[in-house]
């Protein structure tokens, strides 16, 4: 039997109503009811009704599996705070453990970004990809004159024109769709079809009996005409044309004639329900709206209150409103926008439709209070649009002409050289491992050459000698030797000497797995990119890949646009590029003093140079993370040095202001004011007196919004949590406690950047010992830090806030602190106090050294000699100096040798 | 007004109704068995009658009374009912009194003289019998219409209690009412008016 998985987040029944959902459920209601094996995966976590369990045994009734999404938290996506790519990307995690034989995407969201990439590239196999365009983000996102605040709108959208481009085939509900899409520039799959939305059973038939009680069931209207907005209650779906007409109507002296109801869903972001009240301030006539109906019970209220639908849309697609009242014979008139006309049989375009202004439909409900007319009919039946949508899918999971996985496009050869070009310094130990891990490769490389940064140490110069005359290892090495002392530059002198048609850059500080080489070239020769990063499999040190790593795998969407410019999605500098084309866009950039980004840099520019990057889904290699890293190394935490220099590649390739305005909106989207939003409100305050038991008026005390934002954390409600914590800020705006209740809600909602900034908005001197311990945390562990719950609050506790907030020991007390525990032989509390002088002092080489020193007492002389090297050698002092040349002559046996005292 | 029960006689006088509250005065004599006095919106459907005073046995006695009603109390209900109603839930005797269509309610203003010009006055008004026909709202003098508004700002309170769309509310800028030597705020609808809020200018 042929399998299909529907992926959707929206599905009427869990959801109430909208549009996706009803074209979803159709779409599945019409497989199943054609004998296909039917799996819905809900790709939400949000139930309008009902739960997992229950839909899960409702749908299982008419032959639907229903299975939630799960979230699986190793992963991690570098843009922390942007939703879309972690969605899709354990949707991808989803379809590697089931297999079925179509899988059918929406649009929305680029759910199907990983998963098309992945089957294009080889990793899911024997499955097609369908989507269906029901409106892509910059499509509504145009037509509903929505401003773009938050760069996941640059994330959806960019995954959104991914999915479609490595999708097998797309359906368009509508020609219009087709026709926009083509005209708005979008990579379509060579299958595009055209095939109108399957509606569900329940939203053609009637689904009430004669004894229905609810909406509608009441005499409203009785005597009048009774219009309907009918749809979303926002600027797109015509709410202001629909206002605007019946003003009119009133002006016209009609209003003793008609009855107005609103039928949809209000959305207080796009059109506040006060904005409706305040237009509504002029009508005479009975209106009503109701907000919160299901499919049928909307389609119930129109047809038992005999309304005429109105549907003044200025822009859709396919609107399931108008099918809907068309299945249902209800009368209507709707806007000629989108594919409206392709859905009403064209003898009754002239009754029910109009052009979307406020006059046409003023005069088409004029002539409606003057005579009724019948319902119009469908342009195609209802069962056509079933039976196409089945033959389509069993066509398409047996057609041999579509795809499928590793479809081979333009490569340079069939069997590609492989050089690996490693980058090196003064590391042997590591470069050794490096070495390792790719003499056991599935595939090898046919070279590998280190690109030698300036090597100085005498044991590397002879180790790096010893490489070139070596056999021992499966394949040739070479060393190519910087003339500058900059990564870059040695990056770049490995891809001068290496023969191999691909480069495979690596650092030698990670380590490949096994299938690494081979996967790289085996997803370059399907031709879908010149350039392949990969996702990360984090790992401290050797231990950790015997246990499986440390828990957290990094995963990229390889080129978004302009996106790029605001996080580096692209991947790491563990990369795979033709050697041609790496050498035709001019390697790495070699600045000589700026020394992060290499990576987002180079990949930046070679997608402005037109080279396609791509990200594989999986992680090829260890990638080694020590998370003390960025406390110590000031380039690591040079952030916008990083910004810049990838904001001016931008800038110069993108012409007049676009480059600068791109820069600005960078700027202002990492300056934006963290976490405020709801603090910096104003808030109104009435006197009025309502009845007790009704009242929502007074604004409840910090004390009670804290201890909802704590209940709402531990019971996992993080935007409720979020919220509240904000409000207990705005009623206190100097609580550390809250603060830190802001900050976990966005670190447990994997918004690291967030949480860290929310707390750095206290200042260092006021820093409580606890918002001090959870900065190390965040930075330290980041999204992998553990969970924390604000402390417990009440009215009477008040001293307790007071103490707790107080500004936290500084770095003299710290440290000597830190000495003191040395000296006792607490260790533990030697290293925890050595870390929180470092938070109040990060460039402290004393408090290093007494970090490095307790973790060599306890025998941990990796760590050790590691936290010292962190320091740039430039900038090390004569003790850090001295220290690890006595860990590198003695290891454990280096004498112990406590900080100096601090005066 | 005079409800009977088993064996006793008891006499409510004084009754007040406005807005959203009642009180009066009940007589009750030789009261044999406990007694509760009840209220209840009337509608076609049974009447849940909500606990006023309970009244224990004993000689005749003279009690003050008073409660307040929910706003769900009045809509769609064109009566209230007063009933004496025993321990074991029987109703004795009931009295029927008729309701204002216009239910409305306005915030008390305090000191209207350090009030913003742009504070506001904020209430909602109902038509208790056709809640979908909107309730005009007029700011008068002592006989002309100052300002005009209709009830139609959304309250999500009144959707809660009332189980509709709570487009009831509405709002008045402190502005318009202080250059007006004696004003009061009328809620008017279904040929009924009555007045919520009343003041006159400081002098």
């Amino acid at each position: 039997m042929t399998s299909v998985c529907i992926v959707t987040p929206d599905f009427q029944g869990p959801v109430k109503n909208g549009g996706v959902g009803t074209a979803c459920r159709g779409l599945a209601e019409a497989l199943a009811l054609g004998g296909l094996d039917i799996t819905v995966l809900y790709a939400s976590k949000s139930y309008q009704s009902g739960d997992r369990e229950y839909w899960s045994s409702e749908l299982s009734k008419i032959g639907v599996k229903f299975v939630e999404l799960e979230t699986d938290e190793k992963y991690s996506f570098p843009a922390s705070g942007s939703r879309d790519p972690g969605r899709s990307y354990n949707v991808y995690l989803f379809f590697k453990k089931n297999h079925f034989d179509v899988i059918h995407f929406v649009d929305y969201a680029g759910l199907g970004y990983f998963t098309s990439i992945a089957s294009k590239l080889g990793f899911i196999e024997g499955t097609k990809i369908v989507t269906t365009m029901h409106g892509p983000t910059s499509w509504s996102l145009t037509t509903n004159l929505t401003p773009v605040s938050d760069v996941n709108m640059l994330f959806r959208d960019a995954l959104e024109r991914g999915a479609v481009k490595f999708s097998d085939v797309v359906i368009s509900p509508s020609d219009y769709m087709r026709r926009y899409l083509i005209q708005d520039g979008w990579s379509l799959p060579e299958h595009a079809k055209v095939i109108q939305n399957a509606l569900p059973e329940s939203n053609t038939v009637p689904l009430y009996s004669e004894n229905y009680v609810g909406p509608g069931s009441d005499s409203f209207g009785v005597g009048r005409v009774v219009f309907a907005f009918f749809g979303r209650i926002e600027q797109r779906k015509g709410i202001n044309i629909f206002i605007d007409a019946l003003n009119m109507l009133e002006e016209r002296g009609l209003s003793d004639k008609i009855a107005v109801l609103f039928v949809g869903k209000f959305n207080e972001e796009r059109y506040p329900k006060r904005t409706l009240g305040l237009r509504a301030a002029n009508w005479s006539f009975p209106w009503r709206a109701l907000d919160g109906l299901d499919a049928p019970q909307a389609l119930e209220v129109l047809r038992r209150s005999k309304a005429v639908a109105c549907m003044p849309s200025i822009s859709d697609n396919l609107p399931c409103t108008i099918h809907e009242c068309l299945s249902q014979g209800i009368t209507f008139l709707a806007s000629n926008v989108g594919g409206v006309s392709e859905l009403i049989s064209p003898e009754d375009h002239a009754e029910s439709i109009f052009e979307p202004n406020a006059m046409a439909l003023a005069q088409a409900m004029s002539r409606r209070i003057i005579q009724q007319t019948a319902p119009a009919g469908l342009a195609v039946p209802l069962g056509q649009s079933r039976k196409m949508l089945l033959e389509e899918h069993i066509d398409i999971a047996h057609s041999k002409a579509i795809h499928t996985e590793g479809v081979r496009l333009e490569v340079i050869s069939d069997t590609p050289r492989v050089s690996v070009c490693i980058t090196h310094r003064d590391r042997i130990d590591q470069l050794q491992s490096a070495l390792n891990g790719f003499a056991r490769q599935t595939r090898l490389p046919d070279e590998v050459v280190i690109g030698d940064d300036q090597s100085c140490k005498p044991q590397s110069i002879e180790f790096l000698a010893s490489l070139r005359e070596s056999t021992y290892w499966p394949f040739p090495v070479r060393v190519a030797k910087s003339a500058t002392r900059f990564p870059a530059g040695a990056r770049n002198a490995a891809a001068a000497l290496a023969t191999g048609d691909l480069l495979k850059f690596h650092d030698d500080d990670n380590i490949s797995k096994r299938e690494e080489i081979e996967t790289f070239v085996k997803a370059h020769a399907t031709g879908h990119f010149d350039i392949l990063t990969c996702a990360l499999d984090f790992f401290e040190n050797e231990a950790d890949i015997a246990h499986g790593g440390m828990g957290k795998v990094v995963y990229f969407t390889g080129d978004v646009g302009l996106a790029g410019a605001f996080y580096n999605v692209f991947g790491d500098t563990n990369f795979i590029v033709e050697k041609q084309k790496f050498l035709q866009i001019g390697g790495f950039d070699q600045l000589g003093y700026l020394y992060h980004a290499e990576d987002w840099s180079f990949l930046a520019k070679a997608s402005l140079s037109g080279l396609r990057v791509g990200s594989i889904p999986e992680p090829l290699i260890w990638y080694r993370a020590e998370p003390w890293r960025n406390l110590v190394n000031w380039r690591k935490s040079d952030v916008w040095g990083a910004r810049s220099r990838v904001a001016n590649l931008y800038q110069k390739e993108l012409p007049g202001g676009v480059g600068l305005t791109l820069k600005y909106a960078q700027s202002a989207w990492f300056n934006r004011n963290n976490g405020k939003g709801a603090s910096a409100s104003k808030v109104t305050k009435v006197r009025e007196t309502v009845p007790a038991a009704e009242s929502t008026s007074s604004l409840p005390a910090f004390g009670a919004l804290y201890r909802g934002g704590r209940d709402a954390l531990v019971n996992g409600r993080l935007d409720d949590a979020k919220s509240l914590f904000e409000g207990a800020l705005s009623a206190r705006s100097r609580s550390q406690f809250a603060l830190l209740g802001v900050s976990e809600a966005l670190h447990r909602q994997g918004n690291l950047e967030g949480a860290i900034a929310i707390l750095n908005q206290v200042a260092p001197e006021e820093r409580s010992k606890l918002v001090k311990r959870r900065l190390l945390e965040l930075s330290s562990h980041g999204l992998q830090a553990t969970e924390l719950v604000p402390p417990a609050y009440n009215e009477t506790d008040r001293q307790d806030e007071a103490e707790a907030s107080a500004p936290a020991p500084n770095f003299g007390d710290l440290y000597r602190g830190g000495l003191d525990a040395l000296a006792a032989g607490e260790f533990d509390k030697a290293r925890s106090l050595f870390e929180e002088a470092l938070i109040a002092k990060s460039t402290s080489q004393f408090a290093l050294l007494g970090l490095s020193e307790a973790l060599h007492r306890q025998g941990n002389l990796d760590l050790a000699t590691a936290i010292l090297k962190q320091v740039a050698s430039e900038d090390m002092s004569k003790l850090v100096k001295q220290r690890l040349e006595e860990f590198s002559a003695h290891g454990l046996q280096a004498p112990p040798r406590a900080p100096p005292i601090l005066k | 007004m005079r409800l009977a029960s088993r064996n006793s006689t008891f006499e409510i006088s004084n009754v007040v109704l406005k807005r959203d509250k009642m009180s009066g005065i009940l007589n009750a004599e030789d009261v044999r068995q406990p007694r509760t006095l009840c209220i209840a919106g009337r509608d076609e459907g049974k009447l849940n009658y909500k606990s006023i005073l309970e009244i224990p046995p004993g000689p005749t006695k003279e009690v003050q009374f008073a409660c307040t009603f929910r706003i769900s109390d009045f809509l769609g209900k064109s009566e209230i009912v007063v009933a004496m109603m025993s321990a074991s839930g029987d109703v004795d005797d009931r009295l029927i009194t008729p309701l204002p269509t216009i239910v409305a309610h306005a915030s008390d203003l305090g000191d209207l003289n350090t009030a913003k010009d742009t504070a506001l006055v904020t209430g909602w008004a109902i038509n208790g019998l056709d809640p979908d026909q909107r309730v005009d709202i007029m700011v008068k003098d002592r006989e002309n219409i100052i300002w005009k508004t209709r009830a139609t700002l959304p309250r999500s309170d009144l959707a809660d209690a009332l189980g509709n769309d709570g487009f009831h509310g509405f709002a008045i800028p402190c502005g318009i009412l202080k250059n007006i030597g004696e004003w009061r705020i009328e809620a008017q609808g279904a040929d009924e008016s009555i007045e919520i809020l009343s003041g006159r200018k400081a002098k």
